[in-house]
């Protein structure tokens, strides 16, 4: 607020732990998201137990050492099944993002370059496509295409095109009333080598930041139609499906839920922490 | 560190009364540390009814000593030393009891008035705002608000008061924006106003009226001023006294006159040498070097251009029929303020826009009328210098790829001879290989300008734009760009446009000069008639409009004496 | 499934007179045009994309029709034909007749499937936009002001914190704390205002945070303009410069993402009354999804993206109101 200029008696040192801290953030997010990943890629290294074979006179055990999420009403192994739920919840997110940036971007850019004719007729779509609620959409899209996680994925990323679609278009609005690119045709490129040279780099990243943000974006998504059972059904060991198997379960064994709760919320929250670091460019 | 504190220079005339605002050892560190401080044992007064100037560069920390002396700092920024205003210390005094002493006693002035007043509340309401606060008699009944503001306004030269008023800051133009902004900053019968680089975003000849009226109210009220500016020539005709800053700490403090006579530190000297309007010959000699002109046609020859935008209500007619010519090898100048179609032309003469009528001849071709291929080709011996090279210059590129772009579009020679061709254009604009790998934002502004020379230099063009190359730069580096220019020109007798709003430093640069206003070339001439006998009423108010060197040092001679 | 963007109001309606007739009702043609767009897009969706569900949905064993009703619906959805008469036909009915279709389900006309959930959902979406709004005008306010010690810091963390958890976890974890453990209210038999209000908490954390976000972002802004360094130096106080200078400035991109942030409360409501068993619209689109009931989801997600256009429709028309720069006096 209105600021107060201190006059420190010895040496002020408040701005230097404020930086750290961010950095240190950042740090943990990035561990974190490493984590993720090693599990995504490696699960058998993190866990001895199966994600699939329960022994039933184990059921409902409460978190211990021998089972540090403890297990669920089929005795299977709950933080076995986070682990080994990586892997789908990394890979379909990926998919689905990977969907939105692409479409998103080509759209985008052709409308924000091209602008005129083009942009009109692009940006009515991309209205068009935001005037539907994401989630709504995706649930069109699943129906359509038939109950399974990798068509989640597919109905999750056509709901991100035109988020996408909106920044890169506005991206490359900006980008291309800049001066450097008019330099580019004054020294002899044509448009497509503008596009590409030019504007397409300096776009990246702010695409790069959103794609993170949109990957925890999307792994909610996609475990909130596993939720409602528009994913794979079971036994496969889902994020959004452990938590819906677990929420009958809620009263008497909550860990069923919070578990595989808490890890989705914590690499989530560090997708959006990198996606801060990113567009603040540390 | 044992900082320069105090008067390291120039002694100060003895004056009797106490200082109204002073300034001792004042050491600020944005970083929290007083060890590494952006700005280091700043000392200075200003008495009673005195203007004293704060000059420097950017980077210097004017900036930071009016924001500490206003208490506008962040909390975390670290500030030592002593602020007395009136007598009293305020640097330590709790924001609660400083907020009195804002705008009742000391008022300010902002840079760019179009960002200074809020977007979204009318004119009257942030005028009232300053009357209700003040707590003065006068200001007690609210009824009489709007007519006082209205005199308020009349008085800092608002030609309808009523209107303007009633507006909102988007319907009402600079100039008028910052004398309200001045009337503002007077409304509480201030003793201190504090004007931060108040004109730097106004065209000149606003500037000088702008100026006029600050030193008018001053002598009115019995004001002090504390000015901010980063131009030296300015800062010596308008103030009675002058603080040189560099790099946080003072180099010069003293009377005006003594400052700009007999400074005493190496920067002040350079500075005093490179401010334009004090060097009006300083690249005459250079300018000798230069073959005569041999081609019997001119290289760039421009023939009754017309341009309109828009149309119906919204029509504005850009450019009425202009009309001139650059001899091979030398320099001609466009100026004008904003909105006198300068620029409009310059985008014509690339082919950026497309003119209404009228032609444009480079080299015996007509650009603009030029087929898309052969246009291509034209180009080659026509290229542009910008502005702002921190935008022209693409931030995700290296050096060595932004000097070879126009080489690789143009598919010219193998690439080992492109990498040589683009070492020796680094060479030709003061630059070694270092530079190369690295990046356009790790670069200064005058090291990135050097490289969009190289850039637009690769091509081996007849003809530059120069696009107000300088106007974002800052003294010393303006003066060694256009040094480079100059150099340049004698080395590849390269033909320049030249456009500019600095008339000064048209004088210095060019050989002849047209002066544009709405669109219609007023005058057209060379530099030295233009200057010595200005026919045009407008021409005479640009000249005016420079800074008047009134201590204009005996060693350099007056603007008249040229060689032609 | 709260996305933020950088909110921007279409140029059209930055340069567009205030009171001007013809721009409301250009702007009013548009939002027509964009709902029949939306309707079309749908229908595209679930009739191109792979697996036509609606044949294959009306045999199914067991729904059980006769194969005169078979028919009857085959006749009525015109399957027989090719995709783009099939288009024809439906926006006919819809524009003509005001027609939604038939439910595959029991035959009934969509409208009336549809209708018992909307008076629900509107409650349960307009509760919970109010605690959206409360939520993140307190969040942003306190993180604005409070310095960082006494929990600014922290505040400024609550909307990424809100934006990483998903609705049905957060619904889950208040139905955990606050029914079984606290036992506030029973899962079962509640009713009333806390059949709303817990689920519209739920609803309201995440819907909160993009706003909370931006509102944030926009005081920052607001208060290192040049604007509120000269109003300072007018010598007003911090209240003052909030009032009349700050939220006037800070209100107008927040109004912006507040009308976006619609699509995701509408979104979330099916997930939130799956959560607490709430019948609603939210409901009525589970339900005709995993049956694959084609026509009901079609329009019910319509009319979801109608009140997003609507809420749209009625910001674009109110900004100028409030931003002197996009009024145009009397021209055009």
């Amino acid at each position: 607020m209105v600021a107060l200029s201190t006059v420190p008696r010895a040496r002020a040192r408040l701005s230097l732990p404020a930086l750290t801290l961010r950095n240190a953030y950042t740090l943990v997010a990035a561990l974190i998201i490493l984590v993720v990943l090693a599990w995504a890629i490696v699960p058998g290294l993190f866990t001895s137990h199966s994600p699939y074979a329960g022994i039933t006179r184990e059921q409902f055990q409460a978190p211990s050492g021998a089972h540090l999420f403890g297990t669920d009403q089929f005795g299977r192994d709950v933080f076995a099944r986070v682990v080994y739920g990586t892997r789908s919840a990394v890979l379909t997110a990926l998919v689905a993002v990977g969907i939105g940036l692409f479409a998103g971007s080509l759209i985008g850019l052709v409308a924000g370059f091209f602008g005129r004719a083009v942009d009109a007729v692009l940006g009515r779509l991309i209205d068009v496509l935001l005037a539907i609620p994401a989630f709504l959409l995706a649930v069109i899209v699943v129906v359509s295409l038939g109950f399974a996680t990798v068509n989640a994925a597919i109905a999750v990323g056509a709901s991100s095109v035109a988020v996408f679609a909106r920044l890169i278009r506005s991206e490359a609005l900006r980008v291309k009333g800049l001066p450097f690119v008019e330099s580019a045709y004054l020294v002899g490129g044509n448009k497509l080598q503008v596009l590409f040279g030019h504007v397409l780099p300096n776009t990246y990243r702010s695409v790069l930041a959103l794609g993170v943000l949109q990957f925890g974006i999307a792994i909610i998504n996609i475990s909130a139609l596993a939720f409602l059972g528009y994913g794979s059904p079971p036994p496969a060991a889902d994020w959004g499906l452990q938590v819906a198997n677990g929420k009958d379960f809620l009263y008497r064994y909550p860990w069923l839920v919070y578990a595989p709760g808490i890890v989705m919320v914590l690499t989530v929250l560090a997708l959006n922490q990198l996606n801060k670091s990113i567009s603040k460019g540390r | 560190m044992t900082s320069a504190t105090g008067n390291p220079v120039g002694q100060l005339p003895e004056t009797s009364t106490a200082p109204l605002l002073a300034v001792r050892d004042l050491t600020v560190a944005y970083g929290g540390d007083l060890d590494a401080p952006t700005v280091s044992g700043v000392s200075f007064t200003v008495n009673p009814g005195e203007t004293v100037a704060i000059v420097g560069e950017s980077g210097s920390g004017k900036s930071t000593v009016v924001n500490a002396i206003l208490k506008l700092l962040d909390s975390h920024v670290a500030v030592r030393g002593n602020v007395d205003f009136d007598g009293r210390e305020t640097l330590r005094l709790r924001e609660g009891e400083f907020r009195k002493l804002r705008g009742r006693h000391i008022g300010f002035v902002p840079q760019d008035p179009t960002a200074s007043l809020n977007p979204v509340r009318r004119i009257d309401r942030q005028i009232f705002e300053a009357y209700q606060i003040s707590g003065l008699p006068e200001y007690a009944e609210r009824r009489a608000y709007h007519q006082h503001a209205v005199d308020l306004l009349e008085s800092v030269g608002i030609l309808d008061p009523e209107r303007a008023l009633l507006s909102y800051p988007h319907q009402l133009s600079g100039g008028q924006l910052q004398r309200i902004l001045i009337g503002i900053a007077i409304a509480q019968q201030p003793r201190l106003i504090v004007a931060d680089e108040p004109t730097s975003a106004l065209d000149v000849t606003i500037q000088k009226t702008i100026l006029d009226l600050l030193d008018r109210l001053k002598g009115e009220n019995g004001l002090s001023v504390l000015l901010i500016t980063h131009d030296l020539s300015l800062a010596s005709e308008r103030s009675d006294k002058v603080v040189v800053l560099r790099t946080g700490e003072i180099q010069e403090y003293g009377s005006s006159t003594e400052v700009l006579h007999h400074p005493t530190s190496d920067y002040t000297r350079e500075l005093i040498g490179d401010v334009p309007s004090l060097n009006l010959n300083k690249f005459t000699a250079t300018k000798q070097l230069r073959s005569g002109s041999t081609a019997d046609q001119p290289a760039l020859t421009v023939t009754d251009v017309h341009k309109t935008f828009g149309r119906g209500e919204h029509r504005t007619e850009a450019l009425k029929g202009v009309s001139f010519s650059i001899e091979s090898g030398r320099t001609h100048a466009l100026v004008g303020e904003s909105g006198s179609g300068k620029s409009t032309l310059a985008r014509i003469i690339l082919r950026l826009l497309d003119p209404d009528a009228g032609q444009v001849l480079v080299g015996g071709q007509d650009v603009a009328n030029l087929a898309r291929r052969e246009l291509r080709e034209a180009r080659r011996n026509l290229q542009l210098l910008y502005q702002n090279p921190f935008t022209s210059l693409d931030p995700t590129y290296k050096v060595a790829r932004l000097i070879e772009e126009p080489l690789v579009r143009y598919q010219v020679g193998t690439r080992a001879e492109r990498r040589e061709k683009v070492s020796e254009l680094l060479g030709v604009v003061g630059l070694d290989d270092s530079f190369l790998r690295r990046r356009a934002r790790e670069l200064s502004g005058g090291q990135r300008q050097r490289v969009a020379i190289a850039r637009a230099l690769s091509l081996d063009p007849k003809v530059l734009v120069l696009d107000e190359p300088t106007s974002a730069l800052d003294v010393i580096v303006q003066a060694q760009i256009l040094q480079v220019l100059t150099d340049l020109q004698v080395e590849l007798n390269l033909s320049y446009l030249f456009i500019s709003h600095d008339l000064s430093v048209v004088r210095q640069f060019a050989d002849t000069v047209t002066v544009l206003q709405r669109g219609e070339a007023k005058e057209s001439g060379t530099v030295e008639e233009i200057f010595s006998n200005p026919r045009n009423d407008y021409t005479r108010a640009l000249i005016d409009s420079i800074p008047k060197s009134i201590h204009t040092p005996p060693d350099v001679p007056k603007v008249l004496s040229s060689s032609g | 499934m709260a996305t933020v963007a950088i909110p921007r109001r279409p140029r059209s309606a930055r340069l567009a007179g205030s009171y001007n007739a013809r721009y409301v009702i250009a702007r009013i043609g548009q939002a027509v045009l964009a709902v029949v767009l939306v309707y079309v897009l749908i229908f595209i969706i679930v009739t191109v994309l792979p697996g036509n569900p609606v044949s294959a949905r009306l045999r199914s064993p067991e729904l059980n029709y006769t194969e005169k009703q078979i028919n009857d619906l085959l006749a009525y959805y015109r399957l027989d034909r090719p995709v783009w008469a099939q288009l024809g036909y439906a926006l006919e009915r819809l524009i003509l007749h005001g027609d939604w279709g038939l439910s595959l389900d029991a035959g009934r006309p969509v409208t009336s499937v549809i209708r018992g959930g909307i008076p629900s959902t509107l409650e349960l979406a307009g509760a919970s936009f109010v605690i959206a709004a409360l939520l993140a005008f307190v969040i942003s306010i306190g993180a604005f002001y409070l310095p960082a010690k006494l929990g600014g810091g922290v505040l400024r963390t609550f909307p990424s914190l809100f934006l990483s958890m998903p609705n049905f976890l957060i619904g889950l974890v208040i139905i955990d704390v606050f029914s079984f453990n606290l036992g506030w209210f029973k899962i079962t038999t509640y009713d009333g205002l806390s059949a709303l209000i817990y689920p519209a908490v739920t609803l309201a954390i995440p819907v909160s945070a993009p706003i909370a976000q931006i509102f944030i972002s926009a005081l920052d802004a607001a208060r290192t303009e040049q604007y509120s360094t000269v109003a300072i130096s007018k010598g007003i106080g911090r209240f003052t410069l909030l009032v009349r200078h700050l939220l006037p400035n800070a209100a107008l991109p927040t109004l912006t993402i507040t009308a976006i942030i619609v699509g995701d409360l509408l979104g979330g409501s099916m997930i939130t009354e799956a959560v607490f068993g709430r019948p609603g619209l939210g409901t009525v689109i589970e339900t005709a999804a995993t049956d694959q009931d084609v026509p009901v989801l079609q329009a019910a997600v319509t009319l979801t993206a109608v009140l997003f256009l609507v809420i749209n429709l009625i910001v674009d028309l109110i900004y100028p109101l409030l931003d002197p720069r996009l009024r145009r006096a009397t021209a055009r």
